[in-house]
């Protein structure tokens, strides 16, 4: 469907206006379905622990490490630890 | 590469958690190789004389591509500028996208109420269309 239909059906006549609202409809959307699933690869670091979250990430929805012996992606254990100690 | 004489399994050995925009890897300390003749990859000093030492490190080793990520995202916006565009939904989810301009720009509260909620009975019922009817869960070949 094409802006200029959704603007007609929903009555609005500024473009601005319409596309403001559509890119909010859609962050709701994605919030409400989790349709866009993303996969994101990189290299698991020695000694290093911390790793920056994508920007247009809505939620994690799985982590894994590669098993360089079955060659298979394995999902990790999401944890709560209180008090992290960090070097 | 790493090259690890660890014999744990990745599950076994990694864990995460994610701190405000960082996902936190860390992998618990290999304590069942420590000892006399265990050849371990922990220090024994860093388990029993180390009190403050905690339970888990960074990762020990370098896996090239070896940590993904699977999120859900937004879906990217930059190439709707026009009206002639695009909107990058199905038809249906479209429709949800027109309930929700008609309940942001109306001024009465009950007509948005109505408009939002029609627009979240809408998604979801986008959403259980696609994911409706049984399903079982599959383990692991052991699973009887």
């Amino acid at each position: 469907m094409k802006v200029k239909e959704v603007m007609e059906l929903a009555g609005v006549t500024k473009t601005g206006l319409a596309l403001a609202l559509i890119k909010d409809a859609l962050t709701e959307i994605e919030l409400l379905s989790k349709e866009n699933v993303t996969q994101y690869t990189t290299d698991l670091t020695a000694d290093q622990a911390n790793y920056n979250l994508p920007a247009n990430l809505v939620e994690v929805t799985a982590v894994k490490v590669l098993d360089e012996t079955s060659s298979y992606f394995c999902p990790l254990t999401r944890v709560i630890i209180e008090n992290y100690k960090e070097k | 590469m790493g090259s690890h004489s660890d014999s744990r399994s990745v599950a076994e050995r990694y864990q995460y958690f994610i701190r405000g925009r960082q996902l936190i890897v860390i992998e618990q300390k290999n304590k069942s190789g420590v000892g006399l003749n265990a050849g371990g990859s922990v220090p024994i000093n860093d388990v029993i004389s180390n009190d403050d030492a905690p339970p888990y490190q960074a990762p020990s080793e370098t896996i090239t591509k070896g940590l993904m990520l699977e999120y859900t995202s937004i879906p990217d916006m930059s190439s709707m500028t026009d009206e002639s565009d695009d909107v990058p939904l199905t038809d249906v989810l479209a429709l949800s996208v027109v309930d929700y301009i008609k309940g942001a720009t109306t001024e009465d509260p009950a007509m948005r109420e109505y408009y939002m909620d029609k627009f979240n009975k809408r998604v979801v019922r986008y959403v259980e269309g696609r994911t409706g009817g049984p399903r079982r869960a599959i383990g692991n070949a052991m699973m009887r």
